[in-house]
């Protein structure tokens, strides 16, 4: 069964919403998205939601969720698999359609950091082995770290062509009303703010947010401007962290996965020809720059000069984020969503001042648990 | 040395974070209203006209936005019960449906033994001198006269503690 996306609702993403719940959140979303679909609440067959274990202490967080979900009465299924926790939502509401089982499914993804603010690193923790790693890891930034410091050795690249990527993004984040953070940033700037995790700087790291993101997907768009499915892809793997040295187990082995398994699935074999524009989940300027080449934008250690040529900037060859990406805004278990939602409005042309001109493909990139990546590629025909 | 031999090795941990929850709009004018002024507010459902205590901002069986507040209570009855042990002393847990309400709000029944709640009984809210914005500004539901709602109207039932 060919799936499109045929609606998109997510909040304006910010630091702290402390005017409403987190079912009130999610409500916000789920409405735009509905409203964007041109459906009722009726039309909905079932849900998919999720979003980080942990960082709002809610255990049974789905149960908590569904009054802003609407999922009352309907099949709800909680899907949560980390940083990929957004893009999982659109695989698993992808799947449910494709194979038949429901016609309109809607993913539900939100966060609401501000909840343990300052703690949310303490949530984080929790996700690594507690025998041979909890005790001494420092958290997300570290294990980033430690793949920049890989890539900045391999290709001799400076920081200020990885400050580049955040630059850049933060330009497009300004054309986006959703995003978090849109305050221009100059490459000295980054290379001067403080030192998290070396190479890794605070402008070179996403942020953290409170929003929540909704995508209705449809074996049954009728006439409404649809973005179709046309590859989706998923490869999971563990390691521990001292695995990440160049292998088969490194940050970027399931994104190559996933990337060639995506781009099997929609024929393609030129993916920087092929695509118009790509939503990367980058956590920091150095996997930006790192991913690229693993999705086969350009060769290796050519990423930083794929940025400074201009190619990924909203009037490039290769436009990457026009939303600004997650350097600009980070609601966890939405982030990935918010990637899929992206790359959909930008095939239904209706992004508004981010859109990208003559969009026929997009591509929407999840990563999480360090070794995790989805792809999905989106298109204007089935 | 032999794994058979080895015995079992455990690593302890304690995870501590601390949270902060924003009530949000509607549960919020619900704890303030109750904080400041002791009274008890719910919303209606535009399209089912149900009144829900605790409120909620969208009608989880309609889904229209909820924003008509409706003063409740602070008589009401309860719907039902258990005696929870879980604390010491044992604590009676119940639902209680405010005068004006739909739904009921789960709460502890004070100022009665066990052997003495009857589903159906009719209680009133006793509420904190000392209110911050939380449910338990409500210190609870004791016993009240068994008189219809309609009898008790205009007349405050509920009491401070």
């Amino acid at each position: 069964m060919n799936v499109a996306i045929i609606g998109c609702g997510q909040t304006n993403h910010r630091s702290r919403r402390l005017d409403v719940s987190a079912p009130e959140l999610i409500d916000e979303a789920v409405q735009l998205a509905l409203s964007d679909a041109r459906i009722g609440p009726d039309g909905i067959d079932a849900i998919v939601v999720g979003n980080m274990e942990h960082f709002e202490g809610i255990h049974l967080s789905d149960l908590w969720a569904v009054e802003g979900t609407g999922g009352v009465g309907k099949p709800q299924i909680k899907v949560a698999t980390g940083g990929t926790t957004g893009s999982s939502l659109a695989q698993a509401a992808y799947y449910l359609v494709a194979s038949g089982f429901y016609r309109t499914v809607m993913a539900v993804g939100w966060e609401r950091l501000s909840d343990s603010e300052g703690e949310t690193t303490t949530g984080i923790v929790t996700a690594f082995d507690p025998i041979y790693e909890r005790p001494t890891l420092a958290g997300a930034v570290s294990g980033l770290a430690i793949l920049a410091c890989q890539y900045q050795a391999k290709f001799k690249t400076r920081a200020e062509d990885a400050a580049l990527v955040v630059v850049q993004a933060r330009e497009n984040a300004a054309r986006n009303p959703h995003a978090h953070l849109t305050k221009p940033v100059t490459v000295a700037d980054v290379v001067k703010s403080p030192l998290l995790s070396s190479p890794i700087r605070y402008l070179d790291m996403c942020p953290t947010s409170d929003g929540a993101c909704a995508v209705v997907f449809t074996s049954d768009p009728g006439d409404r401007k649809s973005a179709w499915a046309r590859g989706v892809a998923s490869r999971h793997n563990h390691t521990y962290l001292g695995d990440v040295a160049e292998g088969s187990a490194d940050f970027k082995h399931t994104l190559k996965l996933a990337a060639a398994e995506a781009y099997r699935l929609a024929g393609m074999s030129n993916p920087r020809k092929e695509i118009d524009v790509v939503e990367m989940y980058e956590p920091c300027t150095w996997a930006a720059l790192d991913w690229a080449e693993a999705l086969g934008l350009c060769g290796p250690g050519e990423a930083a000069g794929l940025w400074a040529s201009g190619a990924t900037r909203l009037d490039g060859d290769i436009p990457v984020n026009p939303s600004g990406g997650v350097l600009c805004t980070n609601p966890i278990g939405a982030t990935g969503l918010v990637r899929v939602a992206e790359a959909a409005m930008q095939v239904r042309g209706i992004a508004g001042a981010r859109q990208v001109d003559g969009v026929e493909t997009a591509m929407a990139t999840g990563f999480g648990g360090s070794f995790w990546n989805e792809v999905m590629i989106l298109g204007a025909k089935p | 040395m032999n794994p058979e031999q080895v015995e079992p090795v455990a690593v302890e941990g304690r995870i501590r974070i601390p949270y902060r929850w924003p009530a949000g709009r509607a549960a919020g004018t619900f704890l303030s209203l109750l904080a400041a002024e002791g009274r008890l507010v719910g919303l209606r459902c535009p399209t089912c006209r149900r009144v829900a205590v605790p409120p909620t901002a969208r009608c989880n069986s309609c889904r229209a936005a909820c924003e008509e507040q409706v003063p409740v209570g602070p008589g009401g009855s309860v719907t039902t019960w258990t005696l929870s042990r879980r604390t010491s002393p044992p604590q009676i847990l119940a639902l209680v449906r405010l005068d004006g309400a739909d739904t009921a709000l789960l709460h502890r029944l004070i100022g009665l033994k066990p052997e003495d709640v009857r589903s159906g009984m009719r209680v009133e809210a006793v509420f904190e001198k000392d209110r911050r914005g939380s449910i338990l500004d409500l210190a609870g539901f004791r016993p009240a006269p068994a008189e219809p709602p309609s009898a008790s109207a205009g007349k405050p039932a509920g009491g401070a503690r």
